[in-house]
């Protein structure tokens, strides 16, 4: 099957959007655009240049993606990179970091970095800078992560590298940090129409429970991540726990792994050890391509929660928000401006705050659907592939045209 | 008669790595903030769906109210009409002195929550023609009902920083264009900044739509 057009997204977010990309793409005509980020499957990046590269391209640009390699090594150092740069110390050694360079030095030989305007995302490729073709091209550093008190051991190792990027795109503004070129904000997004979002009938989601063996004799409380100790899965059970004391609940964690985190295995074995052998908790590891399954747990949901204690953005919030879900999450980073607080879900800093919206949401069921619709809308406006394509395409033609107010053409 | 061109807008944000923490600081930002920064947060809320849902038509005031919790400050900042005079002289004057005098009060300096710091971003608004061009009043209406909220906020909140505060792209073309300057008026009249963006879009419509009759 085709991955579905720019057109198809017309009934989902009206014409005024669409005809605002092809606009822009119109005035970028010839330009050409390149993403390079670390892993074609797994993680929030990877599912958004999936769909926003082809999608760039149905508007008229000659859009590519290219995906670099590395060894267990050099994932080994980058997720350290990674957990570094949210504020948790790491001991890097100088050997590592010859690595990282080294292989960030084989990939620029083996990949074509030849555009006018380039995109890296995250820190695992950021060296490829250091080999930037000569050229009138634009190279951007796009941060996905909570980098707002990173070590500072890392961060000047990676401020080195970054320096030297034209500009730079954060998720949020507390993530920035003091660099001479531009810091653009765009938020993340999810696809409407991917099979992670996509609409799906009752019997559908009645089937894929069935299958991944979750009754629904009881109200779901679920929680879709990776096994991360960031996205606070222990918390999660021991919050579900003592809402589940007063209403009673099934509670789900469903979460993959990804190419890039090593991590996972370990995180995973304490939280099956934080549930024991209770029968209502339902832990559950999914390969890459379960997108159907995240789909249906997420739309079997009564309330779902990310009650992550350091987040770049949490994409399965806008993922919830779109099925008309209330979302109780984690007061940090980007969960922040998904959840207005009272309106889309709620904000909560700790396990028994968390438990506690649980019990509310679960008695008060008129107002978590009207809360779900709420929730729908703001997703609708903000979170949805289309209006990160918007400000993706008005950053390019800004940075063309010297950044200043535009009345184009 | 010139036709109505319509036009959309799209702001694009860029962060300038400074927050605000506390009342202290803000007075501090009002003294020394770059005027498109000021800009941001005063004129710029609109475009965000967050706008909807705040009891006030500024970022500032609202920051006072969820940021600070302030809910006198809030109900001060959230009272200054930023459009009355938009020049940043006018503005910064107005702003320091209404923290200034709501400091002077306070036995203590009010703190943002964690998390909810004031983060300073100046944005690009980029705007461009939609190809829609409306000759009468009916067609201009059916085009206000099919907006966006970027192209609302192009014509009739930042028409008034183009134009003059006390107009907007609708009601000058109305006046210009058509001659009619009594439904000008009446958009004239639309207390803007205490309505959310569909319902401006709905009484901009119902009023060209009573004088298009």
């Amino acid at each position: 099957m085709n991955a579905p057009g720019l057109d198809a997204y017309e009934p989902i977010v009206g014409p005024a959007r669409i005809r605002e990309i092809r606009a822009f793409a119109g005035f970028l005509r010839g330009v050409r655009l390149l993403n390079v980020n670390s892993t074609a499957v797994g993680g929030g990046v990877a599912e958004i240049l999936r769909r926003a590269v082809p999608l760039l391209a149905d508007a008229g640009l000659d859009s590519r993606w290219e995906v670099i390699a590395g060894d267990g090594a050099f994932y080994r150092t980058t997720k350290a990179f990674h957990n570094a740069l949210q504020g948790h110390p790491q001991v890097i050694e100088p050997a590592e970091l010859t690595h990282y360079l080294d292989v960030n030095r084989a990939n620029a030989q083996r990949l074509d970095l030849d555009a006018d305007v380039v995109l890296i995302h995250d820190p695992q490729p950021a060296a490829l800078i250091r080999h930037r073709p000569t050229g009138p091209n634009t190279w951007i550093w796009r941060c996905h992560i909570d980098a707002s008190s990173p070590q500072r051991s890392l961060w000047r190792f990676l401020e080195d590298l970054v320096r030297r990027y034209d500009a730079s795109i954060w998720s949020m503004p507390q993530f920035t940090r003091v660099l001479p070129h531009p810091q653009f904000l765009i938020h993340p997004s999810i696809d409407p129409l991917a099979e992670k979002n996509r609409e799906l009938a009752p019997e559908e989601i009645a089937a894929i429970l069935e299958r991944l063996e979750i009754p629904r004799d009881l109200p779901l409380v679920v929680q879709v991540s990776r096994y991360d100790r960031f996205k606070d899965p222990v918390g999660v059970v021991r919050a579900w726990r003592l809402a589940a004391r007063y209403v009673p609940c099934r509670l789900v964690l469903a979460g993959g792994g990804a190419d890039d985190d090593p991590e996972g295995a370990q995180v995973l074995a304490e939280v099956r050890h934080e549930l024991g052998d209770d029968p209502r908790g339902h832990v559950l590891l999914l390969p890459p391509t379960a997108d159907l399954e995240i789909n249906a747990l997420q739309r079997a949901a009564a309330v779902v929660l990310q009650k992550s204690t350091r987040e770049g953005f949490g994409l399965t919030i806008a993922e919830a928000m779109w099925k008309g879900k209330p979302v109780i999450g984690g007061a940090t980073g980007g969960i922040t401006v998904q959840i207005l607080d009272g309106v889309t879900g709620f904000l909560v800093h700790s396990v028994e705050g968390a438990a506690y919206r649980i019990r509310q949401l679960l008695g008060q069921p008129e107002r978590a659907r009207r809360m779900g619709e709420q929730a729908r809308a703001l997703a609708r406006e903000r979170f949805l592939i289309t209006r990160h394509l918007q400000d993706f395409l008005a950053l390019v033609l800004a940075m063309r045209t010297g950044i200043r107010e535009l009345l184009v053409p | 008669m010139e036709p109505f061109l319509m036009h959309d807008a799209h702001a694009l944000r860029i962060a300038t790595g400074r927050s605000v923490l506390n009342l202290r600081e803000l007075l501090t930002t009002l003294r020394e903030a770059e005027p498109e920064v000021l800009r941001h947060h005063l004129f710029r809320f609109p475009l965000h769906p967050a706008y909807d849902f705040s009891a006030f038509g500024h970022e500032l005031a609202a920051w006072a109210e969820t940021g600070l919790q302030d809910a006198v400050l809030a109900e001060k900042l959230g009272h200054f009409d930023p459009y009355a005079d938009p020049a940043t002289d006018a503005v910064r004057a107005a702003l320091l002195d209404i923290v200034e005098e709501h400091l002077i009060g306070l036995s203590h300096v009010p703190w943002a929550r964690p998390g909810h710091e004031l983060h300073l971003m100046r944005s690009i608004l980029v705007a461009y023609p939609t190809g829609e061009a409306a000759r009468t009043l009916r067609e201009l209406a059916a085009a206000v009902r099919r907006s966006s909220r970027g192209s609302l906020y192009f014509h009739f909140f930042e028409a008034r920083l183009r134009l003059c505060p006390q107009d907007d792209d609708f009601s000058r073309w109305l006046e210009v264009q058509q001659g009619r300057a009594d439904a000008a008026a009446v958009l004239r009249r639309i207390d803007f900044p205490a309505l959310r963006v569909d319902e401006i879009r709905e009484q901009v419509a119902a009023t060209l739509e009573e004088a298009g009759r």
